[in-house]
Order: structure tokens, then sequence, then C-alpha cells
């Protein structure tokens, strides 16, 4: 068995979560085939980057403390395979790449893995992104932003951390030799679907029908859907804590609801953007070229396709962010009877219960016990004979 | 080959400058700090790895070139906190310092503070060491009320200092949606909950300044004056929160209090200096103004406390006008100039204090 340690670091909006899920779902299978994906939890890479990169994320962060350690010291004792996969690693600096890489054995085993995408179709991707996150900025504000040269904001800090491909790689690659330095490409729209896996599957050296997808990839939001969960955003930031959110407005609103909702125009960039993030994005092609990376797909699958037809979240009609806010609500109140249903039949269990431990406290031998126990308090003598009962009975009697 | 040493950026640079002047005479002493900062990655989000300019060599990739001296301070504090939550924890935390209250002899005059809780602090020490007693027993209830953004800088402080980590203008945020100012500083709600308590006297002092406070509190009791420090500082508060944030982290939960008391000790330990002289006299500069989106929203809480107050009967000593936010023009956000003044002072005193790794 060779060992190899395959370190994943970006870019999101990649398919990287769809990958990490296929990983983690087969992770004992892999694991007998000499694959290692260490991970107890679904989240446990995302929380090891965390960790490495001491990041605060919305609460998640108390969790992660030690993660990337624990995580590390698997990879370690690997003889053969392993994966370390999380799109935020990408966001590593100097310092934090360097302590990483000493961490997972002998670096002559180290690969670096990014995914890559052409950087038009990355752009509005990471809006929304950020959208699912609890951001409350508009569209145009956030193409300004990314246009900033000096990078004075927050979100152009975190967007070209993560997506600047031959910047993430400069830190990550920097000592790595350029065969161990993989660029996986994401085949343009209208491959088949399942050539993406079957890149990384070749990479990580398993059969990709073997490990075969189960879910679907998430689908990205519509242009109106993306213009209401910002509204939305901006109403409930203050007042619904963090694991709420996650739970109703990203997972169930967002990811199993209104994703992919037909019909609804797709976000792009608008003209003037598109030109500069294409031009930006044929620089990089030219200097990934020049740098001799192993390229898994085509250089080619990150030259921007031609422009999309352009619909505006910031001014889209308000007639179809109603119609997509209506149905967000028509979906919450049907979670809020699903839950209501619940709480009902817990309600009735813990009356039910009551019931049967008021039954049990009325017997005539439990009110002897509670007063023998009453007793006990103030008179030596009850004390004396409750502790001799205790005793024989071997056991923790306390409740009566 | 793989290359072992890393070059600093422009913030790691500039931070070992600023803690050089800070340290003035004593830069030599602080031999291996500077290799401290170098060796930490700056936590959280930001600048990654500023490179320094350098001519006719513009760089096609990655953060832009910026001199030292044009940083934010932003990212200078953010790599200080860094620092910081990894030498703190190797300081022993003080013990907690519970002032105990005199025993509840007949004779002793008792009280209960209530409101704003650094001026609270302030006073009932003041009192304790007069033999006053603070009991629930009967006690004469006094609420110590001051300018709202007063009132919610030092709650934020107590917030931190117990772990808090919301930002100044988040904790603004979230009162005007919850539609109320947090409890232990409602001035409404706390009098209307204590006011017909029998043999409870209650009085309501409102005051602009923490002396003045102090003074009508103790003539409300029948005590004498009491002298009162500056009562707050919105830098330190704003450097505890961002430090608790990163400590959750790297230690664990559990150990966010001890470490946010030690940071406190550090600070606050009588030293004769410049930066503890200039937080002693707390100028306007340094007072916490309320955030502009939600001033119109103070003013209009300030307005019906201080209807409620008049309207209700309540024996208020001072004028309840006082709990308007004060207009001295400030913008409402943290002086992270300060933030970092505070940040590099600690770094310095937690590396004599030998709170190396």
């Amino acid at each position: 068995m060779t060992r190899r340690v395959l370190l994943h670091v970006g870019a999101p909006k990649t398919g990287t979560s769809f990958v990490q899920d296929i990983l983690f779902t087969h992770r004992d299978a892999l694991r007998a085939k000499g694959v290692l994906y260490a991970a107890d939890r679904h989240d446990a890479h995302f929380l090891a980057a965390l960790d490495l990169m001491e990041l605060p994320w919305g609460g998640l962060e108390r969790e992660a403390g030690g993660a990337w350690e624990r995580l590390a010291a698997q990879v370690r004792g690997w003889p053969g395979t392993s994966i370390i996969s999380h799109e935020i690693f990408g966001a590593a600096s100097r310092v934090q790449v360097a302590r990483a890489l000493a961490s997972l054995g002998d670096p002559s085993d180290i690969h670096i893995v990014f995914s890559a995408r052409d950087l038009v179709r990355q752009v509005p991707a990471e809006w929304q992104e950020n959208l699912k996150h609890r951001r409350t900025k508009r569209y145009g504000t956030f193409l300004a932003h990314l246009r900033d040269e000096q990078r004075s904001s927050e979100v152009a800090q975190w967007f070209w951390a993560v997506q600047e491909v031959p910047d993430v790689l400069g830190r990550w690659a920097r000592s790595i030799p350029r065969d161990r330095v993989h660029l996986v490409t994401v085949p343009p729209a209208g491959s088949s679907p399942t050539l993406l896996w079957e890149r990384f599957a070749g990479l990580f050296g398993i059969d990709p029908a073997e490990f075969a997808p189960g879910a679907r990839a998430n689908a990205s939001l519509g242009v109106p859907e993306s213009a209401m969960v910002r509204r939305l955003n901006e109403r409930l930031n203050d007042v619904l804590p963090n694991h709420h959110y996650r739970h109703f407005v990203r997972e169930l609103l967002v990811h199993n609801n209104l994703s992919g909702r037909p019909g609804s125009a797709r976000l792009a960039l608008p003209d003037e953007a598109y030109r500069w993030a294409s031009d930006l994005g044929r620089s990089w092609v030219s200097e990934l070229a020049l740098r001799g990376y192993d390229v898994i797909g085509d250089l080619d699958d990150l030259v921007p396709g031609p422009p999309q037809p352009f619909t505006d979240p910031d001014s889209v009609e308000e007639r179809e962010v109603a119609e997509a806010a209506v149905d967000a609500l028509a979906v919450m109140t049907h979670e809020a009877a699903r839950l209501r249903d619940v709480e009902v039949e817990l309600h009735g269990v813990i009356e039910d219960l009551m019931g049967q431990l008021d039954k049990f406290h009325g017997r005539p031998s439990h009110k002897a016990k509670e007063r023998a126990v009453a007793l006990s308090r103030t008179n030596p003598v009850a004390r004396g004979g409750l502790f001799a009962y205790r005793r024989l009975r071997g056991r923790n009697s306390r409740s009566t | 080959m793989a290359e072992t040493t890393l070059l600093p950026d422009a913030i790691h640079l500039e931070l070992v400058r600023r803690i050089n002047l800070a340290a003035g005479p004593d830069a030599n002493d602080l031999r291996g700090l500077a290799d401290r900062v170098f060796a930490t990655a700056a936590p959280g989000r930001g600048l990654l790895d500023v490179p320094l300019p350098w001519p006719d060599a513009p760089r096609p990739f990655g953060t832009p070139a910026m001199d030292p001296s044009g940083l934010p301070e932003e990212e200078l504090v953010r790599l200080t906190v860094g620092v910081l939550a990894h030498l703190l924890p190797g300081l022993q935390p003080p013990a907690p310092t519970a002032q105990p209250s005199p025993w509840p002899a007949p004779w002793r005059r008792r009280f209960r503070l209530h409101g704003a809780p650094s001026t609270v602090a302030a006073i009932r020490s003041g009192l304790l060491a007069q033999g006053y007693v603070e009991t629930d027993w009967r006690p004469t209830h006094v609420v110590i009320a001051r300018p709202v953004e007063v009132m919610m800088a030092e709650q934020w402080a107590a917030t931190v200092r117990n772990g808090g980590i919301l930002k100044w203008s988040t904790t603004w945020r979230r009162a005007q949606a919850a539609g109320h100012l947090p409890a232990p500083i409602d001035v409404t709600r706390i009098v209307e909950r204590l006011r017909d308590r029998r043999r409870e006297p209650l009085h309501v002092v409102v005051a602009r300044d923490a002396d003045r406070a102090a003074a009508l509190a103790t003539a409300a009791l029948g005590a004498r004056p009491i002298d009162l420090r500056s009562t707050g500082d919105a830098a330190l508060s704003d450097l505890l929160r961002r430090l608790n944030r990163l400590t959750g982290l790297t230690q664990g939960q559990d150990r966010v209090r001890d470490v946010a008391r030690t940071l406190v000790a550090l600070l606050e330990e009588d030293r004769d200096d410049a930066v503890v002289a200039r937080r002693r006299t707390a100028p306007p500069a340094g007072m916490p103004a309320t955030p502009p989106a939600s001033l119109p929203w103070a003013r209009d809480v300030a307005a019906g406390m201080a209807e409620r107050l008049r309207r209700d009967g309540y024996a208020v000593h001072g004028d309840p006008d006082a709990l308007g936010p004060t207009d001295h023009r400030l913008p409402g956000r943290i002086d992270r100039e300060r933030t970092l003044e505070l940040a590099v002072t600690a770094l310095l005193r937690t590396w004599h204090w030998g709170g190396q790794p």
C-alpha cells in the first residue's frame, strides 16, 4: 500500500459538498479498500478547517477545538491513501498552511488537490452562498466590492482568499512538486453529470461506479428566490439564532425547496462585470498553464463561456419575489404544522407519564415510604432504620 | 526543495514595530516576542499574507501590497488578539475578588442596587466599605440610571467580561429588534418590579456622570460621598469580546471567563503608565456612542423611560431627561486605534508576566 495524503483545499461551489457526501457515506467501504476519509461526523473536516484557521463561524467554532490535530493524527497513522477535503482550507494563510503540512507526516506523501470552475460562474454562485450564510449585501454592492483592487471589504477578502486559483495554489503548493499538485476542472454546463465525480474518483484511486453519488448536487437559487432570501435575512438577522437559521432557512427552505425552482431566471453577470471576470479568468488560465500542475480535466474548462442573459436580483419584478415568498410561506406553514403535531404528541406522552407517576406516588406503600423518609429527617431512630434499609437494599433508593 | 522559513508579511512587521514603539526603552527585553508574533497566523477573516510594496513589481495575484503604515487597525488588532489568545492562557488567572458584604446586623443600613452595571459595581464597593449591607431582606432599592448609551456600554462590558462575543453594533441591533433594553438596564421594568414592595423604599437616580450618580445615590441612602473612577472603556470591551470568541475555539468554552479575567487584571493593575492614565480620565473621545442606525430608537426608549419615571410617582433624584443619548457627535463605532493600544499593552504585560509558551 502506498501512502498518499490528498489535501483537497477548494474551491467552494465546485462540487466539493457533493464529493464530501460520497466520501462520508462510503467511508467504511473506502477504508476497507485502503482509502481513509477520517470523519466521525459529516462536518468533521469543516471543523478541522475552523480549528486550523482559528475561524469563528456562527458559533460552530465551539465544537472545533482540537479537530485539526485529531484528523491529522489519523492521517499520520494511515498507511494508504488519506483524503482531507474542505473548500474553506483555501483561505489558510502561509503560516497555517505550513502548520497543516507539517502535521501530516512525511511531506513527500502530500498532494494538493484544487477543484476549479470558471470565474464567470463562480462569482454569482458565491453571492448566493453568502445569502445562505445570512448576508444581506445586494448583488451590485457585492460585485463592486470584488472589483475593489484594495480588497478593503471582508466579503472581497474572503472571496479572493478561496477563489483566486493561482494565489490559493501559490500558498498551498509552494513547497510541493508540481506533479503532486492536482487541478481538477469542473466540466462546463451540459457535460455528463457523472464526469466531475469520475475525475475525482480517478485521482482518489477508486471506482466511480462502485462509489456512486446518492443524492444530487445542490441546485442553485433562481434570481427571484435569491432576492427573497436576501430580504428574509434582513428581517431575521437580529432575531433568529444561527442554529434555527441553518435548519429552517438554509436546509429546509433553500436546499430542500427553493433551489432549482422551475421557470426562475438563473443568476449571471451584467455585461461589464462579465467582461471583467472573463478577462481575469483567462489570465488565470494562462498562468496555470505555465505552472505545470497535473490537470485532471482540461484548462479550457476554466475559460468562461459566452455571456448569459442577466436578470438583476436588485431590481427583480416584485410579482416574482412575491411568488417565491408565498412558496416559502407554504413550506414554513407545512413545517410548523408538522412540528405542532410532534409537539402535541410529545405533550400526550408527557401527560401519560405524569399520570403513571401520580398513580405510583398515590400507592399506600409509596406514601408510607415518603412518610418514613420525612420522619428520618428529624427522628434519629427513623434515620437509622432508613440507613439500614438502604444498605440491605444494596442500591440507591433515594426516591423512597 | 521545501522552504522552511516564511518571511513575515506587512501586518506582522507593522505589529512588531508598534510593539517596539510601545515598549520604548524596554524593547530589548522583548527577545522572543517578535518571533512569537511572526509565528502566529492572524485568526479569522481578513487580509491574507499582505506583501510589502516593491517598486516596479506589481503583483498579478493575491492580496495587493500595502505600506505597513497604511494597514487598517482592524488587521493589527486581529493579529494581536491571535497572539494574546495563545499567550494569556499561560498566565494564572487572578482569584475572583468578590467583595464580602458585612454581616447584616440590625443596625447596619441595607441596600440593593440595580441598573448600569459598572456604575452600580463602583458605588456598591464604596457603600460596602462604609459598612452598608447589600441584601434582599428589606433593603432600600436604588436604581442607577444613566444615558442609554452609557448603560448599554456598561451592560455590554458586563456581558463580555462573562464571555460574551457580540459586537457593540450587534448588541444595539438585537436590543432594538427585541423592542427593549436588556433586562439589567431596562429601568422601566426594574422600577415596575420593585415599586410595591412593602417596607422596601425605592429611589431612582438619574445622572449623566458617574460621580453625580454616586453623589445622588449616597444622598438617597444617607451615606458618605464616594469618589468614583471612570466606570468603563468601550475599547476594553471590544478587545475582550474578540478574545472571548477566539479563546472559545482555542482553549474551550470553559476557559473563556478565566482568560477574560486575566486580561482585565493585566490592564487594570495600578500602573503609572500613559495608557492607564488616559483611561482613568475617560476623555469624551473614549465614551461610547449610540450607533447612528439605533439613535432614533435610543431616543424613543429614553423618552419613554423618562415619561414613566415622571408619571408614576417614583422618588427620582436627578433629571429623567438625562437618560437620553448623549449628543457628543461621535460616530457610534468603537475606536480601533484604542483597541489596538490596549491590545499591545496587554501583549507587553503578558510577555513580561511570563505568559510564554
